[in-house]
């Protein structure tokens, strides 16, 4: 459970992005449509990816992604999982908002992948799902099958789900330097009810991803949560940049 | 002028463990690349080169840094750059002096390293993605981390510098010694293309007594760190972790030098006519300058015992009297050459002791009893008259053999190929260098010296020749 394997090309990283399409994605943050905000962020942790990935001048396949998009129904973006240098051939998808949040529905589709995933990646890092929504769902609550996940786990721990929750109305103190911002621990007061419900089923910022996060210059605490408050386009970035903290060698 | 061999492992192919064996010293290494790199069929972004002479021996072991811009490029070129500079080195100079001297000379490659990043060519029909993020690649530089290192049987030292988290391991003749840097091995440190140096450079160096065997190895090959014993480290160990394809490049590269090279221990000239006085309140303590000295160590032992030592660069010494309240009982000196320690001198006694009024100095010269507790030297009285000695024997010698020549020659008329004259009478003129000044009752004797080349042995007749007279000091012009 040390959560420091590395994501090699021999034991690639499996990263999970689970993004909420609904209508609200629609609405303005930051000045852009939230969407607009979610895939900005996304494109950016893809192309850290690469970065991160390329070796002379070719990309080696460390990491494998999955990418949902869920409202009425899931979505599957890449049409399953695809390795980093795959991605960077497809580049990004193109997504537009729909109707409602059936959030468990994704997560239902999340767990049936790694059921099916997690017996041939013992030896790899442990899968990360980041979640990335901006309000309440709409279908059944998803928190049983999320806790489900999180007790799902390989030789390098049980399995991580980070939580973006793109809202205004959950801290009660405004960040004003995100670089220095601790994240949020599990004494944080949050406003929002369904912000706390998504703490519970968010996990604890391993160490080794906390390490990767100071190196990306953001100033986390120990003991912080994997739920982050998207309440401006640098905290989403933020997210997005968490989700991709597996150890690499250099 | 000795050939100069340079080796470099190839880097487009795995090579299993290979040895080489010199007179003096003998190596081996291994190279091997990632798996995803030999599936592609790219270039490993290692580097080992080799340069030797059968004196000397450089190397450099580099790790391109796989985020950086290709970093090949860097390990490529610092190596080639490294290894001649480690070759060409003073490794006389100190470790500070050295490790200021490649701190600039590693800054100074960088401008042009800069360039042909710059100039590299990429494929146009990359992904944007890759294409982008080769472009960030292109502006952070071209980077490696190194290990470098030289050994030099002739001066008997050796230096290592190192930047980055590749792994050096030392050995001395008793026990593994890396625990003195291993702290050292930093991830973060490592020569740029754009930054020059990325952190501290490491030196570490020393008289080759203290190293009998060293392992330099990148960091794919880490878990060689867990191998405590030596014996462990054999080919098929080696090799099953270099065929073990894994996520990094893996060089290995071994070095040992000759035990016949250990047992020799230095010759550091050995300071002499050591002697002391009293010059006001100090006690000035002299001795004949060593022909190159890096400096010298004067040990004072008092009457109870107690042993101090004091270091000079200069044949000199002034140390206060007041220095010794319990009395001092024996000086001596000995020359310290590159870090290496020569054999003490003849120690000097006083037989008064000093005190804290510095009364009645009397150094005497050394006693015969005493021995020091390194090699003892014959003194140069004594050895003169031992030449002396030989020197009258040999005469009687080869006067004799000359008597029986002059016979058996009339007799077999042996005709000498190469016949040499020499006027002046070797044995006789040794004897007479000997005497510092010769005196009038001294006799010369005229004689001549017939070598016969082709006798099997060599035979070498000494005579003196019919006609000529002694000559005594009344005839002399």
């Amino acid at each position: 459970m040390s959560y420091e394997f590395l994501a090699t090309s021999k034991t690639p990283a499996l990263i999970i992005y689970v993004l909420d399409v609904s209508a609200s994605m629609s609405q303005n943050l930051g000045g852009k449509r939230r969407i607009d905000v979610v895939m900005d962020a996304l494109q950016a942790t893809l192309e850290h990816m690469v970065f991160l990935a390329t070796k002379g001048g070719k990309v080696s396949p460390r990491y494998r992604i999955a990418m949902y998009a869920y409202s009425d129904h899931v979505f599957d973006l890449l049409g399953g999982i695809k390795t980093i240098d795959q991605v960077a051939q497809l580049g990004m998808p193109e997504l537009s908002t729909m109707r409602s949040t059936d959030t468990a529905r994704a997560f239902l589709s999340v767990e049936k992948l790694l059921e099916q995933e997690l017996p041939n990646i013992e030896a790899c890092p442990a899968p990360l799902v980041c979640h990335m929504t901006d309000g309440v769902f709409s279908g059944a609550d998803p928190t049983p099958i999320v806790k489900r996940i999180l007790q799902m786990q390989n030789s390098d721990g049980h399995v991580l789900v980070e939580n973006i929750f793109i809202s205004d109305k959950i801290l009660s103190e405004s960040i004003n330097d995100v670089q220095n911002w601790p994240g949020v621990l599990a004494s944080t007061p949050l406003t929002n009810e369904y912000a706390q419900k998504l703490r519970d089923i968010s996990s604890t910022l391993p160490e080794s991803y906390r390490i990767m996060m100071l190196e990306n210059g953001y100033k986390i605490s120990e003991g912080a949560s994997m739920m982050l408050p998207g309440i401006n386009p640098e905290l989403v970035e933020m997210g997005f940049v968490m989700s991709m903290a597996t150890p690499v060698s250099r | 002028m000795s050939t100069l061999i340079k080796t470099q492992i190839p880097t487009v192919i795995e090579t299993t463990v290979t040895s080489i064996q010199r007179t003096r010293f003998k190596y081996r290494f291994a190279y091997a690349r990632a798996l995803d790199t030999r599936i592609s069929g790219d270039t490993g972004q290692d580097y080992i080169v080799i340069v030797e002479d059968k004196n000397r021996l450089a190397f450099a072991l580099c790790d391109g840094v796989s985020q950086s811009f290709f970093g090949d490029i860097a390990a490529k070129n610092l190596g080639e750059d490294l290894v001649h500079w480690m070759f060409d080195l003073d490794l006389k100079l100190s470790q500070d002096e050295i490790s200021q001297l490649l701190h600039n000379h590693l800054e100074s490659l960088a401008p042009a390293a800069t360039k042909l990043v710059q100039e590299f060519k990429v494929p146009d029909n990359l992904p944007l993605m890759l294409q982008k993020a080769l472009d960030q690649k292109r502006i952070i530089g071209s980077e490696t981390t190194f290990i470098s290192g030289c050994v030099d049987i002739a001066s008997q030292s050796f230096i290592f510098a190192w930047m980055g988290d590749s792994i050096l391991r030392i050995w001395g003749p008793d026990r593994e010694k890396t625990s003195a840097f291993s702290h050292s091995f930093q991830k973060n440190e490592r020569w740029s293309t754009s930054k020059g140096c990325v952190g501290q450079t490491h030196i570490f160096s020393g008289p080759i007594q203290e190293l009998s065997h060293f392992v330099a190895y990148s960091d794919g090959l880490t878990n060689l760190n867990e191998i405590k014993m030596l014996d462990e480290l054999n080919d098929q160990f080696v090799n099953a972790r270099i065929e073990a394809s894994g996520d990094d490049d893996m060089s290995y590269f071994e070095f040992w030098v000759d035990p016949q090279v250990l047992s020799e221990k230095k010759k550091v000239e050995i300071p002499v006519n050591l002697h002391a006085r009293q010059t006001g309140s100090y006690l000035e303590i002299l001795w004949e300058a060593c022909t190159t000295s890096s400096f010298y160590q004067v040990e004072l032992k008092t009457e109870h015992g107690e042993i101090s030592y004091k270091q000079t660069k200069l044949p000199s010494i002034k140390i206060p009297l007041g220095d010794f309240p319990n009395g001092l009982k024996s000086i001596r000196v000995r020359k310290v050459q590159d870090n290496v320690p020569g054999n003490w001198s003849e120690a000097i006694y006083s037989t008064v002791s000093i005190g804290e009024t510095g009364k009645g100095i009397i150094i005497n010269p050394p006693r015969t009893t005493e021995t020091s507790n390194l090699e003892k030297e014959t003194p140069k009285g004594r050895k003169i008259g031992w030449i002396i000695i030989f020197c009258v024997l040999a005469a009687i010698i080869c006067f004799m053999l000359g008597f029986l020549a002059g016979v058996i020659g009339t007799k077999t008329r042996t005709t000498p190929t190469v016949i040499s004259f020499t006027q002046t009478p070797t044995p006789i003129s040794t004897i007479n260098t000997l005497k510092e000044t010769p005196t009038l009752t001294d006799t010369y004797t005229p004689e001549i010296t017939v070598t016969l080349a082709d006798a099997s042995p060599a035979l070498t007749i000494t005579q003196t020749p019919e006609g000529f007279s002694t000559l005594t000091p009344e005839q002399e012009p």
